[in-house]
C-alpha cells in the first residue's frame, strides 16, 4: 500500500476512481435535478449556473445524468469483471494444476473463444437475449474471461512443482483444498492486475453498446447512452457529446493508471 | 612494456538509497604477453573491473576515477567513436555464459562477420573465410555447419569455443576472459582451458582473466592479484602467491581449493 | 517451414470445429424456439420466411442433427436468407467484406508503421521528454472511447473544418472521376475511420514495443554487441529490435479480433456500407441468419488472422523455425 502512494500516477488514479465512486454512492445528494426530469423549456439548453453540464434533447440536466449514470456504468464494470474474474480463476486452475488432456482441451476452447471478435459475440447474445443490465453484465463477463484463465493457469503451472504443494499432497490435502488455500492466493497478483484493467475495458464496452442503442436503455442514463443523443446533435449541443465522454475517458485512464501502477508493484522488473 | 595500466580505479554503483562502492581504487599493471589473473569471490568488483577497462559499465554503474592506459593510451578520456574501434579489435572480451551471450536470431557466422566488417573492413567472402579459419583454430569439428547454425542449435562448450574465436577474429592486443569455463560442464571446462592454453602459447597475446577458481588461475596465469570487496588484496607472482600467501584472505581462499581439491 | 505450416493449419480445424460449435449454441440460448421472438414480433417477417426458418434449423429434429445440418451448411458458408431482404446471406456478406477488409488492414499498417516505432522512440529515450510524451498519449489513446473520439474528429475535421468528407466511402460524383481520382476519393474517405480504428491498438502496440525493448536492452548479447565495438544504433535497430519484435507478433495476431469487433462502431458512425455496419443493421432488426453469418466470417477471419501471426513468428524466430 506503502508503495502505492509513493508511485505518484496510480495513486491519482486511485484518488479519482474514489471520487466517482463517491460521487455514484451519494448520486441522489450530489445531482441537482432527478435525472429523469423532462423540462421542456429547457430542451438542450448550454452550460449554465443552473445546469452546469447543460441539458439534453428532453431538457433532462446532463450533470445529474451523468451523476447517476456513474451508478450504472461503475456497478456493470465490476461485476462484469467479477464475474469475468470468477470463470477465469476457476477455468485456469483446473487446467494448470491437472494438466495433460484436461488441460489442452480446455486450453483450446479458450483459443476458440478468443477467435470471436467479442463485440460482435456481445452484440449478437444480447440482440437475442434483449439488452437488460443484468443481461449486459454477464455477457460482457462471459467474453472476457479467457485472459485471466491464461494468467491462473500459468502461474499455477509454475506454483504447483514448489515445494508447499508437495507438502500439501503427502499431507493427504484434497485437490480443491491445495487449489484453493495453496496455489490461488499465491496466483492473485496478476490476476488483480487484470481485473483493474478490466473494470476499464467493461466500461467501454458498455458504453459503446449503450451508445449504439443495444445497452443500457433509456430513461435509465448510462454514460453511453447519454452519448446516444449526443450523435445527432453535435453540431449544435457539444456538451451532450463532450461531457459524458470526458467521464468515461478519465474514469477508464484512472482504473488503467492504477492497474499499470499495481503491476509495477506486484511484478517488479529490474529497476531503472 | 606494459599492454595495459591501471591506476586507482574507482567504479561506483549508484542506487537509490546508497552507493556502492565496487570497485575501490585499484591499480596494477599488465605486461606484454603475459597472463595477468584476478581471482576473488562473486562480488568482488573483479567482473566490473573488466567491464570499466572498456566502459561497458551497466546502467547505475560510473567510473568515478582512476586512469587505465592500454598500450600508453588513455581509454577513459576516449570519444565514443575512439572506444568502439578498439572494442572487439584492440581489446576482446569473453563473458562467462555462453548461451546468453550469442544474439539468438542471428547466425554465428553472421555475427562473427559482422565484426569482421566492422573493423577489417573485408568483403563478405573473405570474412567467411576468415571466421572458418578461426572456428577452425578453436577446434570446432565442423566450422561450415556452426557458422549457419543458430546458437540455439550448439551446445556450451562449441558455444563458448565460438565466443573465443569471435574475440581473436581481429588478432586483439588484449584478451579478457570474464570467467569464460565457470559455466561449462567439468570436462568441458578442461577443453577449454587447454584450448586457452594453446592460444596463450601460439600467439603474441596479453590476458586478463578473471575467476574465482585459484586452482583455474594457478593452471594459467603468469601474475595474478586477489581482489576482495573492491580492492585488491594481494598480487604477485601466481607461483609466489600460491606458495607463499601473505594476507590472511589469501590463505582463506587458497584453503578453501585445496578443501575442495580433497 | 512449409511443414511448419501445414502443420499450424491442421492444428485449426479442431478450432474451426469449435467456431461452429459456439455459434450453434448462440443461436439456440434464446429461450423458446429461436424462431418465435422475432418472427411474432416482427411485423416484416411473413409466414413463408418463418416456415423457412423453422425448416433452416430443422427445428422439429434433435440436436445432434441440428447441429450436423449447421455444420454441413457452415462449410459451404450457407448461412441462410436474411430477414430483412430475404436476400441470401453470405452474398450480402461477400459485398460488404472487401470495405471491411480494406479498413482493418490499413489499420493494421498504420499500428504497425507508427505503434511500432512509437515504442522503440519510448524505450531508447527512455524517461525523456519524448517517451513521456508517447506515454501519456498511449494511456489516453486506450483509456478514450474509441466511439467518442470519433464523434469529436468527425465533428471538428469534417464539420467544423470541411477538410475530409463527412461519411461514406465515396462521394456523390464518384462515378465521373479518373482512376486517380477516385483513390483519392475513397482514401480521403477512409482517413477517419481508419485513424480512429487504429488509434486505440496503436497506443497499445507502442507500449508493449516499449516494455519489450526496454526488457532486451539489458540481455547479455547487447553487451556482447557492444563489446565487439558495434555503433550504438546497430546495436539497437539490429541486434536489440529484432528479438524485441517476436512478442509483438504475437500481440499484433491478439489484436485483430479487436478490429474486427471494432469496425461496427465505425462503419455505424461513418455510415461505411461494410461487414459492420451490416452486423449492427441486423442487430437492431434482430436478423438472426445475417447475425449468425457475420460472427461466423468475423470468427473464420480471425483465426486467419492468428494464422498468418504465427506463420510471421516462426519466419521471424530461428528458435521456433529452425529444429
Amino acid at each position: 500500500m506503502k508503495e502505492l502512494i509513493k508511485n505518484r500516477i496510480a495513486f491519482a488514479g486511485l484518488i479519482f476512481i474514489s471520487i466517482i465512486l463517491l460521487f455514484a454512492f451519494f448520486a441522489p445528494f450530489i445531482a441537482p435535478y432527478d435525472p429523469s426530469a423532462i423540462d421542456a423549456n429547457n430542451i438542450l439548453a448550454s452550460p449554465s449556473l443552473s445546469h452546469i453540464f447543460g441539458t439534453d434533447t428532453l431538457g433532462r440536466d446532463i450533470f445529474s445524468r451523468i451523476v447517476y449514470g456513474s451508478r450504472i456504468s461503475l456497478s456493470i464494470g465490476f461485476i462484469a469483471v467479477g464475474i469475468a474474474v470468477m470463470i477465469g480463476v476457476v477455468f485456469g486452475s483446473i487446467a494448470g494444476y491437472y494438466g495433460g488432456r484436461l488441460d489442452s482441451i480446455m486450453m483450446r476452447f479458450v483459443d476458440i473463444m478468443l477467435c470471436f471478435p467479442a463485440f460482435f459475440l456481445i452484440l449478437a447474445v444480447i440482440a437475442i437475449l434483449e439488452p437488460s443490465i443484468f443481461n449486459i453484465m454477464i455477457v460482457i463477463g462471459a467474453t472476457s474471461w479467457m485472459g485471466v484463465a491464461r494468467l491462473v493457469r500459468a502461474e499455477i503451472l509454475t506454483l504447483k512443482e514448489r515445494d508447499y504443494v508437495a507438502a500439501a499432497k503427502v499431507m493427504g490435502a484434497s485437490d480443491a483444498r491445495i487449489i484453493a488455500r495453496h496455489l490461488i492466493p499465491n496466483a492473485i497478483a496478476p490476476v488483480l492486475v487484470s481485473a483493474t484493467l478490466g473494470i476499464g475495458g467493461a466500461i467501454l464496452v458498455e458504453s459503446a453498446l449503450s451508445f449504439l442503442g443495444i445497452g443500457v436503455q433509456p430513461p435509465t442514463p448510462s454514460w453511453g447512452n447519454i452519448l446516444m443523443d449526443g450523435k445527432s446533435t453535435l453540431g449544435v449541443a457539444w456538451w451532450l457529446t463532450v461531457f459524458p465522454g470526458i467521464f468515461i475517458l478519465l474514469t477508464v485512464l484512472a482504473y488503467n493508471l492504477l492497474g499499470e501502477g499495481l503491476r509495477d508493484i506486484l511484478e517488479p522488473r529490474l529497476k531503472e | 612494456m606494459n599492454i595495459l595500466q591501471v591506476e586507482n580505479l574507482k567504479t561506483f554503483f549508484y542506487t537509490e538509497s546508497d552507493v556502492v562502492k565496487a570497485v575501490n581504487d585499484i591499480s596494477f599493471k599488465i605486461k606484454d604477453n603475459t597472463v595477468f589473473g584476478i581471482v576473488g569471490e562473486s562480488g568482488s568488483g573483479k567482473t566490473l573491473t573488466a567491464l570499466s577497462i572498456l566502459k561497458l559499465l551497466p546502467y547505475p554503474a560510473k567510473i568515478m576515477g582512476g586512469l587505465v592506459l592500454l598500450d600508453g593510451s588513455d581509454i577513459l578520456s576516449m570519444s565514443d567513436d575512439e572506444l568502439r574501434a578498439i572494442r572487439g579489435s584492440k581489446i576482446s572480451i569473453v563473458f562467462q555464459e555462453p548461451s546468453s551471450a550469442f544474439n539468438p536470431v542471428f547466425t554465428i557466422g553472421y555475427q562473427m562477420t559482422e565484426s569482421i566488417f566492422v573493423h577489417q573492413g573485408l568483403s563478405a567472402k573473405k570474412a567467411k573465410e576468415l571466421s572458418l579459419e578461426y572456428l577452425n583454430r578453436v577446434h570446432i569439428p565442423d566450422p561450415k555447419k556452426v557458422f549457419d547454425d543458430y546458437p540455439h542449435q550448439l551446445s556450451g562448450g562449441t558455444k563458448q569455443r565460438a565466443m573465443i574465436a569471435m574475440a581473436l577474429v581481429n588478432k586483439p592486443e588484449l584478451l579478457i576472459l570474464d570467467e569464460p569455463t565457470t559455466a561449462l560442464d567439468v570436462t568441458i571446462q578442461a577443453q577449454v582451458l587447454d584450448l586457452l592454453k594453446e592460444i596463450i602459447e601460439d600467439k603474441k597475446l596479453s590476458i586478463l582473466f578473471i575467476s574465482h577458481d585459484f586452482g583455474v588461475i594457478s593452471k594459467m596465469c603468469d601474475e595474478v592479484a586477489v581482489m576482495h570487496r573492491g580492492k585488491i588484496v594481494e598480487m604477485g607472482s601466481a607461483h609466489n602467491i600460491i606458495t607463499n600467501p601473505k594476507e590472511e584472505y589469501t590463505i582463506s581462499l587458497l584453503e578453501s581449493v585445496k578443501a575442495l581439491a580433497r | 517451414m512449409l511443414r511448419y505450416i501445414a502443420k499450424r493449419f491442421l492444428g485449426l480445424v479442431p478450432v474451426f470445429f469449435g467456431i461452429t460449435l459456439i455459434s450453434f449454441f448462440v443461436i439456440h440460448l434464446a429461450p423458446g424456439k429461436p424462431t418465435d421472438i422475432q418472427t411474432s414480433l416482427n411485423p416484416k417477417v411473413s409466414f413463408e420466411a418463418r416456415m423457412r426458418l423453422e425448416k433452416l434449423y430443422g427445428l422439429d429434429k434433435p440436436l445432434g442433427v441440428q447441429y450436423i445440418n449447421w455444420l454441413k451448411r457452415f462449410l459451404v458458408f450457407d448461412f441462410g436468407r436474411s430477414y430483412v431482404d430475404d436476400r441470401n446471406v453470405s452474398e450480402k456478406i461477400v459485398e460488404r467484406l472487401p470495405i471491411t477488409l480494406l479498413i482493418n488492414i490499413s489499420s493494421m499498417i498504420l499500428i504497425l508503421f507508427i505503434g511500432i516505432p512509437l515504442g522503440v522512440i519510448s524505450a531508447v529515450k527512455k524517461g525523456s521528454i519524448a517517451d513521456r510524451a508517447t506515454t501519456v498519449f498511449a494511456f489516453f489513446g486506450f483509456s478514450a472511447p474509441e466511439f467518442w473520439l470519433a464523434l469529436l474528429l468527425m465533428n471538428l475535421f469534417a464539420i467544423q473544418l470541411g477538410w475530409l468528407p463527412i461519411s461514406g466511402i465515396k462521394s456523390l460524383d464518384f462515378e465521373y472521376l479518373s482512376l486517380p481520382m477516385k483513390i483519392l476519393d475513397v482514401a480521403r474517405h477512409l482517413i477517419l475511420p481508419v485513424a480512429i480504428a487504429a488509434f486505440g491498438a496503436l497506443a497499445g502496440i507502442s507500449r508493449y514495443m516499449r516494455a519489450s525493448m526496454i526488457g532486451i536492452i539489458h540481455e547479455d548479447y547487447i553487451r556482447t554487441a557492444r563489446s565487439k565495438g558495434l555503433k550504438e544504433s546497430a546495436v539497437i535497430y539490429k541486434h536489440a529490435l529484432r528479438n524485441a519484435l517476436l512478442p509483438v507478433i504475437t500481440i499484433l495476431g491478439l489484436s485483430v479480433p479487436g478490429l474486427i469487433g471494432g469496425s461496427v462502431i465505425f462503419e455505424s458512425i461513418f455510415a461505411i456500407p461494410g461487414m459492420g455496419r451490416l452486423f449492427y443493421e441486423s442487430v437492431m432488426a434482430r436478423d438472426y441468419p445475417t447475425i449468425l453469418g457475420v460472427l461466423s466470417i468475423g470468427a473464420i477471419l480471425t483465426l486467419l488472422g492468428n494464422l498468418l501471426a504465427d506463420i510471421a513468428y516462426s519466419y521471424a524466430d530461428p528458435r521456433i523455425r529452425v529444429k
